[in-house]
């Protein structure tokens, strides 16, 4: 691979405008990192997560761009565009999604499944008792132990919610033993594992 | 039921969900809200347990929250970044440079934020329309192919190319009209991942 030696003045050229580019990259690693890791959990589609990192970036660099003005530019304003960001990138998609008719409907890329059908359906069963013994919990419970199962660690819900981990970790417990002791009653007790 | 059962059992609640078109029914501003803490603690636990039982509204919360939470990291960072650039600057000037370069060189997660991975070198942020047509960055050892992308002021993809070398021509197909604003960055790939280079304002002018 060849690579040119800097060109004279590169130094010079390369400072302008550098802290603004810093903000900027520091905010798009983060989020790509915070999209990364949910990407495992939650199946988000690559392409959206690429696409959802270039909308922020260029939201900032429009907010960014002019290193004179760099320094008058809140830490307060680069987290209100970054929300803006990621809100326009939803709203557009949500308006994208409900132009369509019912009949085109599908689920996005991020979410189709690859499992064989027989799988699902034999799962079927067990998640609609899932779905019937949450509904029965306290609502306090029921939305810690959804949190739960959709893979949310301890310390995440309990930053989420602003509550203490003992607090945390107590609502979860006694959902999650709610949840099962409903199940049971439903016929899916602990040998159903 | 285990815990791993139990969140199978879910999943594949979730996924027959996600075939269905079912009104969304929570807004973007109430997960907002949530993320922000806002309101009862009541309505708040009860707008997650509409989010977290529906696939989209999950997926969108998420999103938001990794929004949410890059946000706040530039908050508690860039706050802490502007003074420490201006407080460098004095002291190298008063001759204490080795102790700048200790504090500001020890790569991606300092006070100053990410080193700029991929340095970039030319065309200048102002530039001729007729000459800014190639684009020159530093080359990395480790890089096994270079993005380039280039685009209108306005954020509309103008030239996107892939390369191995660490310049770029641009074919004679793209014009860049003269008194215009555009932005160019360059994505190095490595088998340890991707560095991204700055974003470079470009703005052309006539003779």
């Amino acid at each position: 691979m060849s690579s040119f030696p800097p060109p004279a003045g590169a130094e010079e050229w390369d400072a302008t405008g550098s802290e603004a580019s810093r903000v900027l990259e520091q905010v798009v690693a983060k989020f790509r990192g915070m999209l990364g890791a949910a990407a495992a959990r939650h199946r988000l589609d690559p392409t959206e997560r690429d696409a959802l990192a270039q909308e922020l970036r260029l939201r900032l660099w429009h907010a960014l761009k002019d290193p004179a003005t760099i320094g008058s530019v809140s830490a307060t304003y680069v987290q209100r565009a970054t929300m803006s960001a990621a809100l326009d990138l939803l709203r557009r998609r949500r308006d994208r999604e409900q132009a369509l008719p019912d009949d085109d409907f599908s689920p996005s890329p991020a979410l189709r499944s690859s499992e064989r059908a027989d799988v699902l359906l034999e799962a079927s069963d067990v998640a609609q008792a899932v779905e019937r013994a949450l509904l029965v919990l306290p609502e306090s419970r029921r939305a810690v132990v959804r949190l739960h199962l959709r893979g949310y660690e301890r310390e995440e819900i309990g930053t989420l919610l602003g509550w203490s981990e003992a607090k945390t970790r107590n609502l979860l417990y006694r959902g999650l033993e709610d949840l099962r002791n409903e199940l049971t009653r439903l016929g899916f007790g602990p040998e159903a594992t | 039921m285990n815990d791993a059962t139990l969140r199978q059992a879910y999943d594949a609640l979730l996924r027959d969900r996600a075939g269905r078109a079912e009104p969304l029914g929570v807004s973007l501003e109430t997960m907002c809200d949530v993320l922000d803490r806002k309101g009862s603690e009541e309505s708040r636990l009860a707008a997650i347990d509409r989010i977290m039982a529906h696939p989209r509204l999950a997926e969108e919360f998420e999103i938001l929250r990794a929004a949410h939470t890059a946000g706040r990291t530039a908050q508690r960072r860039t706050f802490a970044a502007w003074p420490l650039a201006i407080a460098a600057s004095l002291i190298a000037a008063i001759g204490l440079g080795t102790w700048v370069a200790k504090r500001s060189g020890d790569g991606s997660d300092t006070l100053r934020g990410p080193s700029v991975a991929i340095p970039l070198y030319a065309p200048a942020e102002t530039a001729l329309a007729d000459s800014a047509r190639v684009f020159l960055w530093s080359g990395n050892p480790d890089a096994t192919q270079y993005l380039f992308e280039l685009s209108t002021a306005g954020g509309s993809p103008l030239f996107s190319a892939a390369t191995s070398d660490s310049s770029l021509v641009l074919p004679d197909s793209v014009r860049l009209a003269p008194g215009a604003s555009y932005f160019w960055y360059v994505r190095a790939q490595t088998p340890r991942g991707e560095l991204t280079s700055p974003l470079r304002p470009l703005v052309t002018r006539e003779r």
